[in-house]
């Protein structure tokens, strides 16, 4: 870490040096590992070792942003000096100007999100041929044609050092196992599935038996489907791909999008925007989460952040730039990780208590207008009535509007997904369109 | 900042690093050392700006540099990859040296004498991007984000961005190859808000090409920010579509990305030598209508899907998929022209340095067919025409896609009539092309700056098509 804060405090006099008045220097190293097996053998395996150097300058108040990949200072130097003089071709824009000092920091709280366990190029190889050979005696019964297993480590780390004093240094690592199966159905579709599980700590990824379990399961739900009439219908969405339909109403939370007047949620602070029963927070502090982070992109200590609150929006995401602009406080430059409370239900009870369900279990292209509201979406998943599976879904759309969305929120199951910085369980809507035949 | 085209012989420029015809050697030895059969070195330096305009501002602009070398070694279907970002002679022999490592055997493959390969010219720049100063740039978009603002007194914030770029590519291949190729870009993007009455709307309009800025001519200037204004203005007035299955036309040129989805993966022969493509059993079988006959093509001028070469060495070309209905050829890299002992087409695409190649599409197209565009349109009783698109996905197995459509109107007893918006639609691969019943003989190059993603890597695209009729597809609709 001494070296990258060293070539950043150097980067950081070049730029001065060279006429920028504020500098922010971000360099960030990274080693991964990525290894896949199929039919016994490795099919690919990739390394990198790679270090990359960002800057943000301002010159007489106009703002650019610059990397550069060749950190030799022989590199650096002359890449700056370009980069300084374009820069002085701009607008000025002064509400770019760094944070004071005395705001910026890191949070205390211990994150734990960095895990030291170096894996060797047999352990990756065995746990490839674990996963294949579970894979492969439990896809036994079934129409297979392929499977692939993968697993994967990543060791990340960086220091952010900015003109004005402020410095901070972070490391994490991340570490996954996937797997994914095409089968065979009557008519000679080749269904497919995949499945991953990350964390941040190896021995919190979960078992092979867990991942394959979930792979077979995955793969068999995907036999046969097809679309129905078109239809209004509950729909449950599952944990680990709810983030889709949320993201859109978080993006639409940004400050630039309230700025520029493209959110349909720009002048809905304080307002009932969702369920009443709907509660969704930003919280980077959640130790080992996806999601978590010391400080946000202005360098400001990570905190918490409600966004719902019995339905009520509480906050936009708002960096120090918007903040400006808008005139509105900062809040957090990004999200963290986005959690939604467990319910009391499981998922099983809450379709048994359903007469006709759609539980969408994945997404297939579709897109929102965060401006208006309106998504379209494609969907596979699984039509239930009174909890008992009817048939799997394909072919499907699923439509409407962020706003009357959030408010058709019924419940939340009790299985909320850990593997991804969308920390949210199941979700219960009621009265969505799907169209099929 | 960009990268002027070297006008020193290939295998000099990356001189500049140290990486000499020795060191390149002596990097593949390595690289083979533990019984690799082939394999190849890509070293690259790119360099990008943008400049972009936001608030009634040119407040924004960025430059990236990008440098570095991938290696990588094959056995079989089987492939080691590693890449460094640092051209000292340590790190590329440590990075060739991890790249062996998937192999295990006693052979050794000797690294031939390299031999210059010359290539065509699909691209050129006559005012290229080093020889354009900031200023130049920031006077352009500005005029677009006034033209724009001319244009409706409803727009109400304009954004602009302009992006251009170079990237010199090197490729050493053991049988001596030696490769080397300059690959400009650049790309423009206007976004409009309107108002009226209180509702708002966005919509945008780009356009990318492998060209420097002579590309910008008046014509493309006004269609930039024009369009823009024009798709947010529709937007106001346009609506949801029914929902479920109906007709669907799609315009001339960006709706090869129905070809994309719907053909385009499927015909990736990583997918078919593997068994997992739908269209892994078909080859000269009838996939669709007489009419249909279906090309990937990296030889359209200076379109963003064009390379003289692609990313293993192989020189670019045009490929038939599809001849009238029948199912003609795969896209192979090395490996899967291997595996189906045919000849690459020119499509192992990667990137970067930091990937290794694999099937990918250049520019996808659709050859003309019989109808005029208004006969297509006036078949249709109730249906809808379908002119802007935003993204598309497909599963390669079960080959169901989609593609979202931004802008398009209702056909309704042949006419075209209200405006939609904001729609996916959705079907299968197979039964789709089977379904294109009329095919228009409007053949149009879609201008926009497509980019294709596979396996984590997005590489730039084209899309070529002429209007055409979907008897049928699930139009994600309301009510």
């Amino acid at each position: 870490m001494n070296e990258l804060i060293q070539k950043a405090e150097r980067a950081n006099q070049i730029a001065l040096e060279l006429g920028a008045n504020e500098v922010e220097v971000l360099i960030s190293q990274q080693v991964s590992t990525e290894m896949s097996q199929r039919k016994g053998t490795v099919e690919k395996s990739q390394q990198s070792n790679t270090m990359s150097m960002a800057f943000s300058l301002l010159v007489d108040d106009r703002f650019s942003t610059h990397s550069i990949s060749d950190t030799r200072p022989e590199a650096i130097k002359p890449f700056l000096k370009q980069a300084i003089e374009a820069t002085r071709y701009l607008e000025p824009d002064s509400n770019r100007r760094l944070p004071n000092i005395d705001w910026m920091g890191v949070a205390e709280k211990p994150l734990n999100l960095f895990d030291a366990t170096q894996r060797t190029p047999q352990e990756r190889k065995e746990t490839l041929n674990q996963l294949e050979a579970l894979a492969l005696e439990k896809a036994q019964n079934e129409p297979l044609r392929s499977i692939t297993v993968g697993t994967w480590d990543v060791r990340s780390s960086g220091v952010t050092l900015c003109s004005n004093g402020y410095q901070a240094q972070w490391e994490q690592s991340q570490f996954g196992n996937s797997a994914e199966i095409t089968l065979v159905d009557p008519d000679g579709r080749l269904p497919e599935a995949s499945t991953y599980y990350v964390a941040r700590h190896f021995r919190d990824v979960p078992s092979h038996e867990h991942l394959v379990n979930d792979l077979i399961e995955k793969g068999r739900k995907r036999l046969q489907s097809s679309a129905i009439n078109s239809e209004k219908l509950p729909m449950l969405l599952e944990n680990r791909v709810a983030a889709r339909m949320l993201r859109p109403f978080l993006n639409a939370l940004r400050g630039s999008e309230v700025y520029e007047k493209r959110s349909c949620f720009k002048d809905k602070i304080g307002q009932q925007v969702a369920a009443s029963g709907l509660q969704i927070t930003s919280d980077p502090l959640i130790p080992k989460a996806l999601g978590s982070s010391y400080f946000d992109g202005d360098g400001l200590a990570s905190r918490t952040l409600p966004i719902l609150v019995e339905g009520v929006l509480q906050n936009f995401f708002i960096s120090i730039y918007n903040s400006r602009r808008l005139q509105m406080p900062h809040t957090s430059s990004q999200t963290g990780n986005i959690v939604i409370p467990a319910g009391d239900q499981t998922e099983k009870e809450i379709l048994a208590a359903l007469p006709r369900a759609i539980r969408v279990e994945g997404f297939l292209g579709g897109n929102s207008n965060i401006t208006t509201g309106d998504f379209s979406y494609g969907i596979s998943g699984t039509l239930f009535e009174n909890g008992e599976k009817v048939q799997g879904i394909s072919e499907m759309n699923v439509s409407g509007n962020l706003l009357p969305f959030l408010k058709k929120w019924l419940c939340s199951a009790n299985n909320p997904w850990v593997y991804s910085s969308y920390r949210i369980p199941s979700l219960l809507f009621d009265d969505m369109q799907f169209s099929g035949n | 900042m960009s990268i002027a085209k070297p006008q020193t012989p290939p295998g000099s420029y990356f001189e500049n690093w140290g990486i000499t015809a020795e060191l390149r050697r002596k990097i593949l030895e390595v690289a083979l050392s533990k019984g690799g059969e082939d394999g190849d070195l890509y070293f690259q330096h790119s360099a990008s700006t943008s400049v972009r305009l936001t608030d009634k501002k040119v407040n924004h602009a960025g430059t990236h540099i990008s440098l570095g070398m991938g290696v990588r070694v094959v056995v079989g279907d089987q492939v080691g990859y590693s890449y460094s970002e640092d051209l000292s002679p340590e790190s590329l022999l440590r990075a060739a040296s991890a790249a062996a490592e998937i192999a295990a055997r006693k052979t050794h493959r000797p690294v031939q004498v390299e031999q210059t390969v010359s290539l065509p010219a699909y691209y050129r720049a006559s005012i290229p991007w080093d020889r354009v100063d900031m200023k130049q740039r920031v006077d352009i978009i500005r005029s677009w984000e006034q033209s724009a603002f001319s244009i409706d007194p409803r727009v109400k914030r304009v954004s602009c961005s302009l992006s251009d770029g170079a990237s010199v590519i090197m490729i050493v291949r053991p049988d001596g190859r030696l490769v080397e190729d300059w690959r400009p870009m650049t790309m423009a993007y206007v976004q409009s808000i309107v108002e009226e009455d209180g509702v708002m709307e966005s919509n945008f309009y780009n356009v990318a090409a492998r060209a420097g800025l002579e590309y910008y001519e008046k014509d493309r200037q006004e269609r930039l920010y024009a369009e823009s204004v024009k798709r947010a203005l529709i937007q106001l007035k346009a609506g949801k579509p029914p929902a479920g299955e109906m007709p669907v036309v799609l315009a001339a040129g960006p709706s090869a990305i129905l070809l994309h989805e719907a053909i385009g993966h499927g015909m990736e022969a990583d997918f078919n030598r593997k068994g997992t493509s739908i269209f892994s059993s078909l080859m000269n079988k009838r996939i669709a209508s007489e009419q249909v006959t279906i090309v990937d093509d990296g030889t359209i001028h200076s379109s963003r899907g064009a390379i003289n070469i692609d990313d293993e060495g192989n020189e670019s070309q045009r490929t038939v998929l599809v001849e009238k209905g029948i199912l003609k050829s795969y896209l192979h890299d090395e490996i899967s022209a291997k595996h189906y002992n045919v000849a690459p087409t020119g499509s192992g695409r990667r990137q970067s340095f930091r990937h290794a190649p694999i099937p990918r599409m250049r520019a996808t197209l659709m050859e003309n067919g019989p109808y005029s565009p208004e006969e297509i349109i006036s078949s249709v009783k109730r249906g809808i025409y379908c002119t802007s698109f935003a993204n598309g996905q497909v599963n390669i197995g079960g080959g169901d896609f989609a593609f979202y459509v931004k802008n398009g109107y209702l056909i309704e007893d042949g006419q075209l009539t209200e405006p939609i918006k904001d729609v996916n639609i959705i079907g299968n691969g197979p039964a789709a092309l089977k379904d294109i019943d009329m095919v228009g003989n409007d053949m149009q190059i879609d201008e926009g700056g497509w980019t294709c993603g596979k396996e984590g890597q997005g590489v730039p695209v084209s899309q070529v098509m002429p209007t055409v009729r979907v008897s049928k597809l699930s139009v994600g609709g309301m009510g």
